[in-house]
């Protein structure tokens, strides 16, 4: 996966590592929700003696007693605790028939569902734990770690705030109470919780897996600090730097990413992957020289790593340097001519300078090497649409949102294709098209295009209340979008509203000039496109 | 209020004709052979003797202006009741050569379908400078009309002497224009004082000294427009005595900077006073409305006609105003770029005004074209107003990557089901309507004075198209020429009402308008094939007074002068 795309696509999800803590023979107080409870009826020959032979002895005493709960009780917490839990947990269902009532037995059970990722299950047995001892602060803090996992967030905090004292002890609890308040949009409450991994005797790890964490929720400037507070104790420094760069690149201070990477950098930690993240950092300030030298060491470091290449035509493109990329672009297609990546890169340079015989056989060749390849996909549609083939690119569109039904930018190029058909829609067209909005914006509702287009349709149906709410949610989101302030322009005047209908043609104005000003010197007439 | 109209039948009187209608009768009947009937317009450039061609200066240096030339005008300089065509020419660029001198056209209609070209006699045929577009008007309100030409790096008034000649008056009357490239110029009293004001588009700021180099795939060619600063627009008021004063800056106008290219004087809000709409070229459309006191407020946010839906200011080239729905009101049609789709914009009576472009099928049946001159006009004189637009691409390279736009492009007749929606007439139109052009100007008129609207378009580096329209003549039609005598002669601004049994119809007497051309300033209204036996109409004279006339017997044209 390219940079550009770790960057710009869904974040991946963060490895959640559980430790797993064992008491020492004596009931803990806090034990690690994913290491087995320990049971206060233990077999004779109980904790410290060998678990192989206490293994062996208890399923001898279950083929004499099979009824036996305590038991199988026993045995299914020692295999539990050997993270066998998938011959745990008949065990301990069996115990648990013979005697429902055991709030300990249960506890393991629903860990051992837990750590098999049968969330539903772990649930359940939760549940009925807190129906007959709604203070089981364990079960609290365990069951507030399977809501967070079913992703019932608000429930999740809510459970993880009540028993805050065994939180604090864990850094998988402290983690998951803040995934919960950052899908509820609390940020405050989320910063404060990751603050206590800072100094937590779990060490620099947990800090850092804050900081991912942080990453994950766009929270940039908190996974900063993080990542600051522990870059001299922590063992990794070249992946430490590498991230805190990251996240200084996410959050738009390219100049800080820069420095950082030039330090790690300087004390040896020059990766290949350092060196492209650096010159992204130069192609945001457009510093295109630097970047290419920077995007050279990354490719001279691993030159099978075609992301380079591709990052590398994307970013020259992206500043309008065509010339640069066309050749990067070819020079990637020979190095890499089964590369679907590659040939869609190439296309898409092609696009942009509008040589749309080339970018469609670009775009073609990237598809037949991987049908699977959204920027492929994608690619060729939109090329197809340039040159005005509206049945192909309507067909290649409507592939590709079968293909990809969870790719809300995939799905928003769609609806605008069909927005700039020239011909009148018909209303079952128009709903289509809000469809194809609409899920865009539940799957990545940080696509400013998406809300500005819900807004624009909402508009010409005269639903001014809610064209405001996406213009204004668009125009939030890309502040320098001038046609959001334009449609919120004519939204404010229609409504009446016109103090706020001149500020915002005022602001469109002054960013229609810059983009003039900004506008291509040496672009040729009619090479604009859709 | 009295007022005079003509009573001769088939004929226009500006001087006395006896018998110029016998004469004009007869005269058609050797160039019938040459019409083709069975198609809406034949194009009859040949039988008319028109070979002037338009030189652009084509150079490997690729200045906008090589691609940007064309302006033609129906205009009647010699007042016998013919409308004559004038025709401006390009020019040289410093790479761009012309084997001979670029001359001007000035085609003085010899009423039998025949044009013969006097621009020298007349004293019209040459430009100290490269010229782009006229604009016909009566200035001095003598009864002979007068040409502003526009052009790089000035432009020039030709005052019509009225007995076939012209002088250069253009610096006596201050209307030089120096260092500019104007596109536009359109004649309209904006003060109503009975004097007709100049508004001139300039487009952007051009140095021949310093091509600006733009290539697509390896090819030079021409740049995106944006690359070019534009220009403010300058208003000059006719001061009553043959000069004028710039006031363009106590008018405002001065402050509206950007690429104009086409506008059209018309009363927008129906208080009487004369309003523009400017199209602009990748710059936002001006909808610049008269406060009544010399200067101008722009309503285009208001009305939402400066930017499309997305934002997008349009290549706005050239513009036209009509009352496309019969709501009583102006639409306006302004053409644009390949993907743009040309527009549409119809006044309800108050903003914003409604984007018609794909409701009325202009955006699918203009998808392909870059649209330069447009008329709204009723060519079948069924009472719609229909629409003519000539197109022509400049990047002679398009095709390497396109498959549906061309670079020659055709000239679009588009008929108004009455509710305006257009249809593609193009399998009856002509063959004129089947082949590609580089088209530039347009202008409509009608040259024979059969009630039938023509039309003539120009192209880049070609011969231009008059085409004779077959059709309109066969539906009952009447038409009108208003002389002022308070307001402007021409009575541009005025706005006529027609009523025929239960139908009203609305036309205005606009200024400008299409892209760098000039039209037969008389009103044609058509009204279908249900003949009646006459019509009534009303006349808002520029000056605001009404006139209403009743009785008026379709079949001819009529003289109305405005009472003294």
């Amino acid at each position: 996966m390219s940079l550009r795309t770790k960057l710009t696509r869904i974040a991946m999800p963060l490895p959640v590592v559980f430790g797993f803590l064992t008491s020492s023979g004596v009931a803990s107080a806090f034990p690690s929700p994913r290491s087995p409870l320990p049971s206060q009826r233990t077999f004779p020959d109980s904790q410290g003696a060998d678990p192989a032979k206490h293994e062996a002895e208890l399923r001898e005493a279950i083929r004499h007693a099979p009824a036996n709960a305590a038991y199988l009780a026993q045995l299914g917490s020692l295999l539990a605790k050997q993270n066998k839990q998938t011959e745990a947990v008949p065990y301990l269902e069996r115990a648990l028939k013979l005697t429902p009532g055991d709030v300990e037995t249960r506890r393991t059970l629903a860990t051992s569902y837990w750590q098999l990722g049968k969330l539903a299950e772990a649930r359940k047995n939760l549940e009925i734990v807190l129906k007959t001892h709604p203070d089981d602060t364990l079960a609290m803090l365990l069951l507030g770690m399977v809501s967070e996992d079913l992703g019932d967030h608000q429930r999740a905090a809510g459970l993880l705030a009540g028993v805050i004292p065994l939180v604090r002890q864990r850094p998988e609890t402290i983690d998951s109470l803040a995934r919960a308040y950052y899908h509820l949009g609390q940020t405050d409450k989320a910063r404060n919780t990751l603050q206590m991994l800072v100094g937590h005797r779990a060490g620099p790890e947990a800090v850092f897996r804050g900081g991912r964490i942080a990453v994950e929720f766009k929270d940039y400037d908190t996974a900063e600090k993080m990542f600051l507070a522990i870059q001299s104790t922590y063992p990794d420094a070249a992946t430490l730097n590498y991230n805190l760069a990251l996240a200084q690149f996410s959050a738009k201070r390219y100049a800080d990413c820069e420095k950082t990477l030039l330090a790690s950098i300087g004390y040896g930690h020059g990766t290949a992957e350092a060196y492209a993240l650096l010159g992204w950092a130069y192609q945001k300030q457009d510093h295109l020289p630097e970047m290419l030298k920077a995007f050279e060491k990354a490719v001279n470091m691993d030159p099978a790593n075609q992301t380079y290449f591709i990052d590398l035509g994307d970013g020259l493109a992206e500043k309008k340097n065509y010339a640069t990329a066309i050749e990067v672009a070819k020079e990637a297609a020979k190095r890499f001519p089964s590369s679907s990546g590659v040939y869609s890169m190439k296309g898409s340079v092609e696009l942009k300078m509008y040589l749309l015989t080339e970018a469609l056989k670009s775009y073609s060749k990237a598809v037949e090497l991987d049908p699977n390849n959204p920027r492929a996909v994608l690619g060729l549609a939109l090329t197809q649409w340039n040159m005005d083939r509206s049945d192909d690119a309507a067909k290649a569109f409507e592939e590709g949102v079968r293909k990809f039904p969870r790719d809300g930018f995939f799905l928003l190029k769609y609806a605008l294709f069909l927005l700039n058909a020239p011909g009148e829609r018909d209303a079952q067209q128009v709903a289509r098209i809000k469809n194809l909005l609409k899920k865009s914006e539940e799957l990545d509702d940080s696509m400013a295009e998406t809300h500005f287009q819900l807004g624009n349709l909402a508009m010409q149906e005269n639903k001014y209340d809610e064209a405001l709410k996406e213009l204004q949610i668009a125009a939030k989101l890309e502040p320098d979008l001038s046609k959001a302030h334009l449609a919120l322009a004519r939204v404010y005047r229609r409504v009446g509203r016109t103090e706020e209908a001149e500020k915002e043609t005022e602001l469109h104005r002054k960013l229609k000039a810059s983009e003039e000003q900004n506008a291509d010197v040496n672009a040729a007439i009619g090479t604009r496109h859709p | 209020m009295k007022f005079l109209s003509s009573h001769r039948n088939r004929s226009f009187v500006v001087k006395e004709q006896v018998g110029v209608c016998l004469v004009f009768l007869l005269c058609l009947l050797p160039v019938a052979a040459a019409i083709n009937s069975g198609e809406i317009f034949t194009d009859v450039t040949d039988a008319a003797g028109i070979t002037w061609k338009q030189f652009s200066g084509e150079s490997p240096d690729r200045f906008m202006i090589e691609a940007a030339s064309g302006g033609v005008a129906f205009v009647d300089y010699d007042g016998d009741g013919l409308l004559d065509i004038f025709l401006v020419n390009g020019g040289e660029t410093p790479k761009g050569k012309s084997p001979g001198p670029v001359r001007n056209a000035l085609y003085h209609n010899l009423g039998n379908g025949k044009f013969e070209d006097v621009a020298e006699k007349a004293g019209v045929d040459h430009l100290a400078f490269y010229g782009m577009g006229v604009a016909a008007g009566d200035y001095d309100n003598d009864g002979h009309a007068d040409l502003y030409i526009t052009g790089t790096p000035r432009a020039a008034l030709f005052h019509n002497n009225g007995d076939g000649t012209f002088t250069d008056v253009t610096e006596k009357a201050g209307l030089k224009n120096e260092g500019r490239w104007s596109a536009c110029a359109v004649w309209f009293d904006y003060d109503r004082d009975g004097y007709l004001d100049l508004l001139v588009c300039n487009y952007t700021q051009i140095d021949l000294n310093n091509p600006r180099v733009c290539e697509f795939n390896g090819v030079r060619t021409y740049c995106d427009q944006k690359v070019y600063a534009g220009m403010p627009l300058t208003l000059y008021h006719n001061n009553g005595n043959g000069t004028f004063t710039d006031v363009s800056h106590s008018s405002g106008v001065d402050k509206f900077v950007g690429r104009a290219l086409g506008a059209v004087a018309i009363d927008v809000d129906d208080d009487g006073w004369p309003d523009l709409f400017v199209a602009r070229d990748a710059s936002p459309n001006l909808l610049l409305i008269n406060k009544h006191n010399g200067t101008f407020v722009d309503r285009g946010d208001e009305a939402e006609i400066s930017f499309d839906e997305n934002g997008v200011a349009k290549a706005g080239m050239g513009v036209d105003a009509g009352d496309v729905l019969g709501n009583g009101h102006p639409g306006f049609v302004v053409t644009n770029f390949n993907d743009e789709f040309h527009s549409l914009f119809i006044s309800q009576g108050k903003y914003p005004f409604e984007d018609w472009t794909t409701r009325s099928h202009l955006a699918s049946l203009t998808k392909s074209y870059v649209g330069w001159g447009t008329h709204l006009f009723d060519y079948d004189n069924d009472g719609n107003l229909d629409l003519a637009i000539i197109n022509g691409h400049l990047n002679q390279v398009i095709e390497m990557s396109r498959g549906d736009v061309k670079y020659k492009q055709p000239l679009l007749l588009l008929r108004n089901n009455g509710q305006g929606v257009f249809e593609n007439m193009v399998a009856s139109a002509g063959e004129a309507f089947q082949k590609g052009y580089s088209g530039r100007g347009l202008a409509v008129g009608d040259y024979d004075n059969d009630g039938a609207t023509d039309l003539i378009f120009t192209s880049l580096n070609s011969r231009p198209a008059l085409l004779h329209n077959n059709l309109g003549a066969k539906n009952s039609w009447i038409g009108f020429q208003l002389v002022g005598t308070r307001s402007n002669r021409d009575a541009i601004g005025s706005r006529l009402t027609l009523r025929a049994g239960n139908r009203k119809l609305v036309r205005w007497i606009t200024g400008g308008s299409s892209y760098l051309s000039s039209h037969d300033k008389r009103v044609v209204f058509g009204l279908g094939k249900l003949a009646p036996e006459s019509v009534d109409l009303q006349i808002v004279w520029p000056n605001g007074e009404t006139q209403n006339l009743s009785g008026l017997k379709p079949g001819s044209y009529h003289l109305i002068r405005e009472s003294p």
